[in-house]
């Protein structure tokens, strides 16, 4: 057991706690209430809705910022990556922050410290797979005590007074769960096994629920690695209540879609987005991941569940009640990567409690979220087979018939840059050694004389990533972001030091492994194309836009409207091929969450550029929640990094948003209209 | 005690070297092959595991390079880019390589980003690029 150092509340100021909550943690599937945000998606269903009006179209323009609050201190370096969306309750704000993932209490209406704590945890900290502050944490109360939970980067369940920050004695051993303790029977060195997790837990009928994250999956060390399941403690005792194994072992549901023993030893397959909760039904919505190794199947053959599904299971007991495999043996990345969110309906006139799934492939995929029975057709359909050695295809594919895909998918010579003839031309002369197509169309293995790789639109270059997306309960539209890039999907053999039973690993031949970009390689360049970007001459191989918000009717299954989302990048506005040509708004490419209130879906641009007043930034930008149209933006000094939360204190709506990116440290930032 | 004499040192650096700089782009050849070569590498060791062996990002680790890379650090001075990677880089251990290291990776970064090589290499001492700005686009 390694040793901990504590930054105990001593270094800060205390504010007593006036506020008491009146009513226990039922928080419903119709947003944030209460002018509160008491969980990471506003409420247990993650809508990211919060009935507030005081913000509207006609002042959005004129908010200030209210406070900052800079994460610098709370580790021994900055972090520049600050993820989370912190909760308020009971006017204290909460949020994980630094590159130790500290805990932070604030007064929501000034930003004042109020408590901090920290978990210095050392090698095994250093060990953690997925470092820095994370989305952020949880929040419990029965009424009278009042917790907060988070998962440190050593993988360690950490339940904290919220009014104090002191570790809560009852729980665990002294306030902590070994997450790396008790996980699916294995056996795991405490200090190096490569398992963490980024999302935050949830709490849900007084369970706290867990997933497992893992290193990324593109460049195994080996075909085995740590399976993931997710698992659920008690909130007052830390005791285990139940784990769902989304390996099922010998005998078990699902074992048999594992060939050739390959649950034996495979491993991820965990859940590292968020978990969803409807505490009315009594159950938990859990999107899991791929098994071992992104790109290449060959050592996991089968469509091993419950890989790339989503699974409903009972709160109480974890037992399975019904599952949707979204891919099938995937090997694209498509691993689900953000919260399931829980949506009130009304179909052809009938009230149905749905679930519904953004993806990094550009689907949404709507289930009836009793029964699991999808709400518009999903087919199965044929799908393009490949030749990868040893590789074993699924021939068919699920593909909901409604909505249609908000985001491009695959590639396809229409996709291509179109702005001159001549750089047309020149996408069109790229192309030739790489191998495109629809949607799910696999990898290569990566040859000199072509393909080179697979060129995919929402694959690994994800169209919705972890932010995931908004849901209006009122209006029953849903809101998401989504991105147009391209991945290069190509396998090389993997470096010395793999284990013999990694064939391949994902890269090119160009890139390919300890062949990194230099005077040998094919092309470079800002201005003339690089080699990883698969760009032209520095410009997105594809059309614009690059980026979007996408408004989607759950009860009719239509998009209702889609928006390039930020001002076109400068390093396209200023490109010298375009010199002359007038380029709408593109939008930008990036993980950005949005949030929705009474009139507004408001997100900030991912990435930096100039802003209207000449001053490098980022702008955080408002649109009619109805029709689309921007109505106002404020400007940021770094983009939006997590997604945005508001809330009411005083008589005041507040909106906080975590920005940084490139040489911006880590930042919440609270914006309110003028006094 | 030490480590503010470090400091001391280091800002008293930045005033030196800036004051006796020219403005410079990423442009002027600011690297060398060699050193670019020696970036090649560190990059494989230290760095490509999270960023991918061509720099062009892996998931939660960005690409190095392109369009959104150049986007989110125009106008910004070397130096910035240089600190941030040598205090936060690599992810698991962080401050682990040396100055000289920093600026070898740096400048295969910039090879690859497409800039030209020089004569001169680029240095690593603290202060040595805040006169240096990135531009995407030749000025």
């Amino acid at each position: 057991m390694i040793r901990t150092l504590r930054t105990r509340p001593a270094a800060v100021t205390a504010i007593s706690a006036i506020l008491l909550v009146a009513t226990a943690g039922v928080h419903g599937q119709s947003g944030a209430q209460k002018g509160e945000w008491p969980t990471y998606g506003g409420d247990l269903g993650h809508t990211r809705y919060a009935p507030l009006d005081q913000i509207t179209a006609a002042n959005f323009g004129s908010l200030e910022v209210k406070w900052r609050f800079k994460t610098d201190n709370l580790g021994p370096r900055p972090e520049f990556n600050l993820e989370s969306t912190p909760l308020m309750v009971g006017g204290r704000l909460y949020s994980t922050a630094g590159t130790r993932k500290s805990v932070v209490a604030l007064d929501a209406a000034t930003g004042e410290l109020i408590w901090v704590h920290g978990e210095n945890e050392g090698a095994r900290g250093q060990a953690a797979p997925r470092q820095l502050s994370g989305r952020g944490l949880a929040y419990w109360t029965d009424g009278r005590e009042e917790r907060i939970l988070y998962v440190t980067p050593g993988y360690r369940l950490v339940a904290l007074d919220a009014k104090t920050g002191n570790p809560v004695a009852g729980f665990g051993r002294s306030g902590i769960v070994d997450l790396k303790e008790n996980l699916d029977n294995q056996k795991l060195d405490l200090v190096n096994a490569p398992v963490g997790l980024h999302a935050t837990p949830i709490v849900g009928g007084n369970f706290v629920l867990v997933g497992a994250a893992f290193e990324t999956g593109a460049n195994p060390r080996s075909r085995a690695n740590v399976r993931g399941a997710v698992r659920a403690y008690d909130v007052r005792t830390g005791k285990l209540a139940w784990t769902f194994r989304t390996i099922p072992q010998a005998g078990e549901f699902g074992n048999e879609t594992w060939e050739n023993d390959s649950w034996a030893y495979s491993g991820n397959t965990g859940v590292w987005a968020q978990i969803s909760v409807d505490e009315e039904l009594g159950m938990a919505y859990l999107p899991v991941e791929l098994p071992t190794h992104d790109y290449y199947g060959g050592a996991r053959p089968g469509n091993t569940l419950f890989a790339e599904s989503l699974v409903a299971v009972d709160l109480k007991t974890g037992v399975r009640k019904w599952h949707f495999q979204l891919v099938h043996h995937g090997v694209w990345d498509m691993d689900i990567p953000c919260a399931p969110i829980l949506a009130d309906i009304v179909v052809n006139g009938r009230t149905i409690k749905a679930v519904a799934q953004p993806s990094k492939q550009g689907f949404l995929y709507v289930f009836d979220r009793v029964t699991g029975q999808p709400i518009w057709p999903i087919e199965e359909r044929p799908v393009p087979q490949g030749d990868v050695p040893g590789e074993k295809y699924s021939a068919t594919q699920p593909f909901p018939t409604k909505p249609v895909a908000y985001e491009r998918q695959g590639l396809a010579v229409d996709h291509l840059i179109d702005f001159t003839p001549e750089l047309r031309a020149e996408a069109l002369k790229l192309i030739e050694r790489y191998r495109i197509g629809p949607i799910f169309t696999p990898p290569v293995v990566s040859k000199m004389e072509g393909p080179i790789a697979t060129l995919a639109m929402s694959t690994q270059a994800p169209a919705t990533n972890w932010p995931g997306g908004s849901f209006d309960p009122e209006t029953r539209v849903l809101y998401v972001h989504s991105s147009a890039q391209v991945a290069q999907l190509g396998l090389v053999p993997p470096p010395a030091g793999a284990a013999p039973d990694v064939r391949y690993h994902q890269g090119t031949v160009l890139t390919g492994a300890r062949r990194t970009g230099g005077s040998g390689s094919a092309t470079t360049n800002a201005q003339g194309g690089n080699i990883n970007g698969i760009d032209v001459r520095g410009l997105p191989i594809v059309k614009p836009p690059y980026g979007r918000i996408n408004a989607i009717s759950l009860d009719t299954g239509d998009i209702l409207w889609q928006t390039p989302h930020g001002e076109t990048p400068d390093a396209v506005k200023n490109h010298p091929a375009l010199k002359g040509l007038t380029i709408p708004r593109t939008g930008r490419n990036g993980a950005v969450g949005t949030l929705v209130t009474k009139t507004l879906v408001i997100s900030g641009e991912p990435g930096y550029g100039t802003t209207p007043s000449g001053a490098r930034g980022s702008m955080l930008r408002a649109y009619d929640k109805r029709t689309g149209a921007e109505v106002g933006a404020v400007y940021m000094p770094a983009p939006q990094s997590g997604s945005p939360m508001t809330y009411m204190l005083n008589g005041k709506q507040y909106l906080v948003v975590a920005i940084s990116g490139g040489s911006y440290s880590g930042e919440l930032v609270a914006f309110a209209l003028p006094n | 005690m030490r480590r503010t004499l470090v400091a001391l040192i280091s800002s008293l650096g930045i005033v030196a070297v800036a004051g006796a700089q020219q403005p410079r782009t990423v442009w002027d050849g600011i690297y060398t092959e060699e050193q670019a070569t020696r970036g090649e590498t560190l990059y494989a060791d230290r760095c490509s595991k999270c960023h991918g062996d061509g720099l062009g990002g892996v998931e939660s680790a960005p690409a190095l390079s392109g369009t959104t890379f150049y986007s989110n650090w125009e106008g910004e001075m070397l130096e910035a880019l240089f600190d941030r990677m040598r205090s936060t880089m690599p992810l698991d251990k962080p401050g682990s390589l040396s100055r000289a290291q920093n600026a070898d990776i740096l400048a295969l970064m910039l090879r690859v980003g497409g800039y030209p090589a020089g004569t001169t290499p680029l240095e690593g001492q603290a202060g040595a690029l805040a006169a240096v700005t990135i531009r995407t686009y030749k000025p």
